[in-house]
This record gives structure tokens, C-alpha cells and sequence, in this order.
């Protein structure tokens, strides 16, 4: 009779590489022993308890050797070059992210400062908008937009997620120095996240008001 | 040298005890006749991992068997690097009873 199969798939997958077929083999025997001893039932039991023993263990050894290896890639880049591969690959992911807003704030821009004009003639059958952009309003059903409110809103937006993106870029930078990842614990990091946040918040509400 | 963990010197010492057959079965049975307790394979494994990573223990693989499931066992042994720390805990064990021991146990 084998171990029960859900059981044993759990566990391989949370074993480190390093001991897991000597885990699995020892737990293998210790069944093969109880089974022999007390039954298959008994040792089913067994097989189901000691893996809902060790699992949190191994999960939580998983996580911390996972973040030390992060930190020493980030640390290995930090102490290379400031814009090295890490960082590159980071605002490659940001750009990403703020492709789409942008875009948006751009050509709602050149839509408010009577650009729109000049790029829907270039655009066949485009003249219908124009139309719309001329009045000022967009028109979305019976429902219908000024433009301002949308370019207020996407640039909003844009800055907010530049404003993230930074912050992000920053703590990873400041975590990636040694002497900060081993005395500032992330719980701190997310209470000067949302510090930052509330005085962007103010800073927005005073710069617009 | 960095102090060892109760953890960590108890399983250096079941390590130490069982060579050369001192593989993860073996060191939970070992342990749990010593302590009266049962310790779950997460414990034993993940500090012989540390210590390994540590250069206090060293490892290696035997035969697999089909009582395993064709697995094979990781037997570790102390480097001497471990030996040396064990023998460090063991003077900062003595010293620190020592020190109680002029003492007594007596309250008050």
C-alpha cells in the first residue's frame, strides 16, 4: 500500500530540492513500519498528520529562503551598477503600466489645446468626433463628458501610479542596502508607504484646490 | 563563531551520536527517546539544511531501497567546523552552570 497520493504531492511541492527525496523516503518507511504494525488505516492517519504537521514549517522556510535570495540578487545589482539589470527590468514593468494613462492624458491634451483638429484630419471619417471635441464634451450615448474632467482625471491617474512606481523603485533600492534590510522590517515600509500616500493626497488636493 | 541555537546543537549532537548511519529516520527516533517528544520531519530537516548551508554538517546520498519507494537516504555527518562549535557551546554551557552552580538552586 502507498502513502495517500494528495498528501504526497502536497509535500513535494514545498520541499526544498535539496532533501526531498530523502524526506519522502523517510516518510515512506515510517508508513511501510506503522502500516505493518497497526494497519493501513493507522498509517494513512499518520501520513495525513505529520504532513499537516510539517507544512507550515517548510512553507514558511520556503518564503524566507526565497526572500534571501531576492535580497541578495537586488543587493548584487545594487552594489554593480544603479541602473543594473534589476532596475532595468523594473522600469521596463513600470513603462508598461504607464503606457496606457499616457497615452490617454496626451491625447486628451492635444484634444483640449485645439490639436484635435489637425490629428483627426488625418484620421478618414474621423470628423464626427472632431465635432465632439470642438463642443468641449464628449459624447457617450445621452450621457456626455466634459473633456477637462477626463484629462484631469487620466493625468491624475498617471501621477498616481508614477507617484507608486517611485515609491516602489525607492524601497526596493533602500531594501537592497544592506544596512537597512536587516534593521527596517517591511511592516515599517508599508506604514511609510502609506504616509507617503496621504501627504501625495494632500499635496494633490492643496496644488488643485 | 556564531553561538548555536538550542535547536541547532541538539541535532549536531544527534548527528554526533548516530554516525555514521545518522540520516532524518534515524535522528527523529534518536531524538525522541532522548526528549520524550515527537519531532515532525520540518524540524529536523530544515536545521540540518541551515547547518549544512553552514558548513557544520557535510551529507551524502546511499543506496535507495524499495521500502522507500525507491529513494535513497541522506546521511550527515559533523565537519569540523561542527565540532568545533559543539565543543564551543559546550564551554559556554559549562561556564554559564558554573556560574550558577556557586550559586545553588535554592530561592531566596
Amino acid at each position: 500500500m502507498k502513502p495517500p497520493a494528495l498528501a504526497v504531492r502536497l509535500f513535494r511541492r514545498l520541499l526544498p530540492d535539496f532533501s526531498r527525496d530523502a524526506i519522502l523516503g523517510d516518510m515512506e518507511e515510517t508508513f511501510a513500519q506503522i502500516e505493518m504494525e497497526r494497519g493501513v488505516g493507522a498509517a494513512r492517519r499518520w501520513y495525513w498528520l505529520e504532513t499537516l504537521a510539517a507544512l507550515p514549517s517548510f512553507a514558511i522556510h520556503s518564503l524566507q529562503t526565497t526572500q534571501i535570495r531576492r535580497q541578495i540578487v537586488i543587493g548584487n545589482t545594487w552594489n554593480e551598477n544603479w541602473f543594473g539589470k534589476q532596475d532595468s527590468r523594473l522600469v521596463a514593468g513600470i513603462g508598461f503600466v504607464l503606457l496606457l494613462p499616457a497615452l490617454i492624458t496626451v491625447s486628451l491634451a492635444l484634444i483640449w489645446f485645439n490639436f484635435g483638429p489637425a490629428i483627426f484630419d488625418l484620421i478618414p471619417g474621423a470628423h464626427a468626433l472632431q465635432e465632439w471635441m470642438e463642443t468641449g464634451y464628449i459624447q457617450v450615448g445621452s450621457l456626455s463628458f466634459p473633456v477637462g474632467i477626463l484629462i484631469m482625471g487620466s493625468l491624475l491617474l498617471t501621477v498616481l501610479v508614477t507617484a507608486l512606481a517611485a515609491m516602489k523603485i525607492s524601497i526596493e533600492r533602500v531594501k537592497a542596502s544592506y544596512r537597512f534590510t536587516f534593521t527596517i522590517k517591511p511592516e515599517a515600509w508599508s506604514v511609510v508607504l502609506a504616509i507617503l500616500v496621504v501627504l501625495l493626497g494632500i499635496g494633490l488636493d492643496w496644488l488643485i484646490t | 563563531m556564531k553561538i548555536l541555537s538550542r535547536t541547532e546543537e541538539t541535532i549536531l549532537l544527534a548527528v554526533r551520536a548516530l554516525e555514521p548511519e545518522a540520516y532524518g529516520l534515524a535522528i527523529g527516533a534518536h531524538l525522541k527517546k532522548v526528549t520524550g517528544k515527537s519531532w515532525s520531519v520540518g524540524s529536523i530537516y530544515i536545521p540540518l539544511e541551515r547547518l549544512e548551508q553552514r558548513g557544520l554538517l557535510a551529507s551524502h546520498e546511499g543506496e535507495s531501497s524499495p521500502q522507500r519507494g525507491g529513494r535513497s537516504k541522506r546521511f550527515f555527518k559533523l565537519s569540523l567546523k561542527g565540532l568545533e562549535a559543539l565543543m564551543e557551546a559546550k564551554r559556554l554551557q559549562d561556564a554559564l552552570w558554573a556560574a550558577v552552580a556557586k550559586k545553588g538552586f535554592s530561592l531566596g
